[in-house]
């Protein structure tokens, strides 16, 4: 033995205690089945696998009931509220033409002006109708703008060109022109795996871009994975997918790598969910989503940016360098998803 | 080889045995464990577990000797669990604002095991919960923190005196339960 430290042995003999549940077990098999398939997912060692897994659960569930303090709660680890709201979306009702949301947009910005530093808050709300790839239209009044503390003129307008972002508006649905900006939601696959693959592959090749490029975009590394992050969640938000649709995007958002629980939360609104962070490994840090975990809504989504570099970064000769550190620049957008429905023609609310 | 003296210890000297499940069941346990060590966190934990158990299914099958198994899976434990624990101390403060206190463990004698590694470095806490939890020897803590033996032996000296500062505590105060 490499101790007599007993004492130290007895203090941390708990930890020793700790075992993973059947569920746990049963979600990295399937992911793992999910990141490498197709190829090496042979069905040959699929039936040894699934009578494996149950007699090891069994064993587990044996070994969890005889745990000091063991009782049956909600998964709180990031995987496991992902699989718990994947089978409630599967029981969800059929959607019909549309789906309605009413969304708080807030974008928090760190304003510079000379030495001064400011942060101020936009926040705007809009309804949504959204058919079929996210045609539709949105409806949102001028929104608000609040500053931490009062602004100087010259804070004042350094944020102006950020403020137009929460400009009064009616027209189609401002998805914009990322990479879902055509999806067909019926090719939006039931299995998470397929859906998985897909939308890394549309989102690899652009082929729901606005204009298909006639090449695959150069995507900066960590583009894709983000983007396929951020898509699974824009659907499951904003989406008319089916329930069985919602089950492969959750499953699609569990199979991702990093993914960090923020156990129970409160959203903007002070509605009750459990938080899941997403690892957004290309620019940004984290995608932050919280889901009610009766419903398998997406209550709300947060994205947090790092802030810019500290200088100004090198740039090729004869480019024009822009002002350091930026006028403007976003740390913070989250979107409140205050109502969502289901609805037979625009115009119409649940 | 590392020893192991568990009884739920794997027998990982025949290949044909390194399935999926029984590699997915093994990382979790392993990872699971010296997460909490490094993290103290529970739900911290089971995701980093969570990571390494995929990352361990779909890649056990590169392991050319499946005897290394748990040592391998003890290396990218720590390692996850260190990444982990360096972007959490980066996101403490904004994550604590706007969000309830995560859930205690749900278990009193594992809350007072990860209290009395609470406030101590994470490579110490990395090295206390691979020698007191898994039982590893210095050479085995050593290739899993990646450092020298030497660097060991140093991080579990000041980790043992303040591990038995914090059991002291522990007694003295009025609230533990003994």
């Amino acid at each position: 033995m490499p101790t007599t430290d007993t004492d130290l042995r007895d203090a941390l003999a708990p930890l020793r205690e700790v075992e993973p549940t059947p569920e746990e077990v049963a979600r990295v098999l399937a992911a793992a089945d999910e990141l490498r398939a197709p190829r090496s997912l042979g069905p040959r060692r699929r039936p040894a696998r699934v009578i494996a897994v149950l007699v090891a659960a069994a064993a587990v569930v044996v070994a969890l009931a005889a745990l000091p303090g063991s009782k049956s709660t909600r998964p709180q680890d990031a995987h496991g509220i992902l699989a718990a709201a994947a089978a409630v979306a599967a029981e969800q009702p059929a959607p019909t033409r549309y789906r309605y949301t009413r969304v708080l947009d807030r974008y928090v910005y760190l304003v510079n002006a000379g030495d001064e530093r400011g942060r101020v808050t936009f926040e705007q709300t809009s309804e949504n109708w959204t058919a079929d790839a996210f045609a539709g239209r949105t409806v949102a009044p001028r929104g608000t703008a609040t500053w931490a503390a009062p602004p100087s003129a010259a804070l004042s307008r350094a944020a102006g060109g950020a403020g137009a972002i929460v400009k009064a508006y009616d027209g189609d649905f401002r998805y914009g022109d990322g990479p879902l900006a055509r999806v067909p939601f019926a090719a939006i696959p039931d299995d998470a795996a397929a859906a998985g693959r897909l939308l890394e592959a549309a989102i690899r090749d652009g082929r729901w871009m606005p204009h298909r490029p006639s090449s695959p975009p150069h995507w900066a590394p960590g583009v894709v994975d983000s983007e396929v992050s951020r898509s699974a969640v824009t659907l499951l938000a904003l989406g008319n997918v089916t329930g069985a649709q919602r089950q492969a995007l959750f499953g699609v958002l569990s199979s991702r790598p990093g993914a960090r629980s923020l156990g129970d939360v409160t959203d903007a609104a002070g509605r009750r969910g459990v938080g899941v962070a997403l690892r957004l490994p290309d620019f940004g840090d984290e995608l932050r989503v919280i889901i009610d975990p009766k419903t398998s809504d997406i209550l709300q989504s947060s994205e947090v940016l790092p802030a810019p570099p500290a200088t100004r970064p090198k740039l090729p000769a004869g480019v024009p360098a822009p002002p350091w550190p930026p006028p403007a620049e976003l740390a913070e957008h989250t979107q409140v998803f205050l109502r969502t429905g289901s609805v037979a023609a625009l115009g119409n609310r649940p | 080889m590392t020893t192991i003296d568990h009884a739920d210890a794997l027998a990982v000297s025949d290949a044909d045995r390194l399935t999926d499940d029984r590699v997915a069941v093994r990382a979790l346990r392993v990872a699971r464990r010296t997460a909490m060590g490094v993290l103290g966190d529970a739900e911290a934990a089971a995701d980093v577990a969570q990571d390494v158990a995929i990352t361990a299914v779909r890649q056990a099958d590169s392991l050319r000797d499946p005897a290394a198994l748990d040592a391998w899976l003890h290396r990218i434990a720590v390692r996850a669990a260190l990444r982990e624990a360096r972007r959490a101390e980066r996101r403490r403060a904004a994550e604590r604002a706007g969000h309830d206190p995560s859930p205690g463990a749900d278990d009193a004698g594992l809350d007072r095991a990860l209290a009395l590694l609470a406030g101590l470095p994470a490579r110490q806490r990395a090295a206390l919960t691979l020698r007191y939890v898994h039982d590893l020897p210095d050479d085995a803590i050593a290739r899993a923190l990646r450092c020298r033996p030497g660097t060991v032996r140093s991080l579990l000296s000041r980790g043992r005196d303040a591990l038995r500062a914090a059991m002291q505590d522990d007694h003295r105060s009025p609230d533990a339960d003994h």
